[in-house]
């Protein structure tokens, strides 16, 4: 048996229904048993974690919103489609519980190996940013990623010119606004997003290896 | 201690501290043998690039580098010649430095980046692409080719463009344009200041912007012009003796709006800002 073929059959040890063929693969791959060890180790630990059932409110509502998306049709019973707790056995039952635990190890690893590097490296970009640039709207968003890809010692300046363009761009579109028929105020809000384009190019540009 | 054993003391320190700043320095040279209208483009982090016309079929790289915390990436590609400053562990913008001054086939079309330094580019008869963010840009004496500037703030000085297709955006910093002409001059600013010293050639479409910055265009009295000049909420002066246009696209604001033509009225001439003055003057 090939280490392809046992990892075919492996949800069935776990459970408990390991051939012969798979278990003297077992004691010949050291590989395969770590493997075993491990998916094993998490299965026991995922034993002990609190499971928490929704309440019927939350199934209901979940149900009701598929219902308005015509996702799902009218529910064939009180508990609704989605609530119809199977009590058949599945071979993939323990992958819930695994995949579970993996994710939260995984996000655990990352948060805490990733955050110390990124605050040392970027510090916060709203505290380099303007005050009235520290808004909520996408646009200013854009701005915060953008900022946030200039190197320190060119973000300051970013920033300043930032504010400046965005300044442009408000004029141009109240001139725009009380000259709505006026074709060049048209241009000079065009214009305007050009500076806005010419600094996301330079940005860009320089952010790139 | 006499005033000669000063001097002579000061010599010797200067003469070493000048040694022991050139020990870091390293200098190289790279050379390419190109075909006709090569591409040549430099990349540098930090640090001026210059830009000039050799005879003879050869890109020849001149680099200075100020550490060893940067590097240079130079490749050829067919006829595309390829500079990168390249940056190590360690690398700061004052010791990843790199000067380069590059000869080129008068026909190659060059790019340039830098983020500071003096970005200079001359006598060439082919496309020019600059970049740069506080970087001084210089460029003076084409001909017949695009010129394409993009800065944050750094100044932009164009002198002697002819028969160009000139497109500038500096956000922030100053333009200026000595015996510049189109067929097409495109200049837009935010804040920085543009002023135009020229006549306008024949023909062309000129086109300046800002918001804040001030338009200076000085012309002389022969030139052929049809100029619109509009400052949303600055002033407009003007001691050129335009002739009065009957037919406009929008009533025209005394001290805010001027809409004139000279001579034949060849080329078209359009200057707006929003909060900037706008001086058109005589020459």
């Amino acid at each position: 048996m090939t280490c392809t073929e046992f990892q075919q059959v492996l949800p069935d040890l776990l459970e408990g229904q390991a051939g012969g063929e798979s278990t003297a693969h077992l004691q010949s791959c050291h590989a395969c048993a770590e493997l075993v060890a491990d998916l094993r180790a998490i299965c026991d630990e995922a034993q002990h974690l609190p499971l928490a059932e929704p309440s019927d409110r939350v199934w209901a509502n979940i149900q009701r919103t598929l219902e308005a998306e015509g996702l799902v049709r009218t529910p064939m019973q009180a508990g609704g489609i989605l609530f119809q707790p199977s009590r058949q056995w599945s071979p993939f039952k323990w992958l819930a519980p695994i995949s579970a635990v993996l994710a939260l190890a995984a996000g655990v690893f990352v948060y805490s190996n990733r955050r110390p590097t990124q605050v040392a490296v970027n510090p916060p970009v709203s505290a380099s940013l303007p005050q009235s640039q520290a808004g909520n709207s996408g646009a200013d968003l854009d701005d915060e990623q953008l900022l946030a890809q200039v190197a320190p010692p060119m973000r300051a300046a970013y920033a300043d010119n930032l504010k400046s363009v965005n300044s442009f761009i408000r004029d141009a579109q109240q001139d725009l606004e009380q000259n709505p028929d006026d074709e060049e105020a048209r241009h000079f809000l065009m214009d305007a997003y050009e500076q806005k384009e010419t600094l996301y190019d330079l940005a860009m540009n320089r952010s790139v290896p | 201690m006499g005033t000669g054993q000063r001097v002579g003391q000061l010599a010797i320190l200067t003469v070493v501290c000048v040694a022991t700043l050139s020990a870091t320095d390293t200098k190289k040279e790279f050379r390419y043998t190109v075909g006709p209208k090569p591409a040549v483009s430099i990349y540098n982090e930090y640090g001026p690039i210059s830009v000039k016309p050799a005879e003879g079929n050869q890109v020849i790289v001149s680099a200075v580098l100020h550490s060893d915390k940067v590097e240079i990436d130079a490749d050829q590609n067919g006829n595309r010649v390829d500079l990168k400053s390249h940056l190590l562990s360690g690398s700061t913008p004052q010791n990843s430095q790199v000067e380069y001054e590059v000869l080129v086939p008068p026909d190659a079309s060059v790019t340039v980046r830098s983020t500071s330094g003096v970005l200079h580019v001359e006598q060439l008869a082919a496309d020019v692409n600059i970049e740069g963010d506080s970087a001084q840009v210089e460029v003076r004496d084409i001909n017949n080719a695009h010129v394409h500037i993009k800065t944050l703030n750094g100044p932009v000085t164009l002198t002697n463009i002819r028969y160009g297709h000139v497109e500038v955006s500096s956000v922030g910093g100053d333009i200026t344009m000595q015996s510049v002409s189109g067929p097409l001059v495109e200049i837009s600013s935010t804040s920085g200041r543009i002023r135009y010293d020229g006549d306008f050639g024949i023909g062309g479409e000129y086109k300046l912007t800002s918001h804040t910055g001030d338009i200076d265009a000085t012309i002389p009295a022969d030139a052929s012009v049809d100029v619109t000049a509009r400052s949303v909420k600055g002033d407009v002066q003007n001691d050129f003796p335009f002739h009065a246009k009957t037919h406009n696209s929008f009533v025209p604001v005394p001290g805010r709006s001027l809409v004139g033509t000279a001579g034949k009225a060849a080329s078209s001439v359009l200057l707006r800002t929003f909060s900037g003055r706008i001086r058109l003057k005589k020459r």
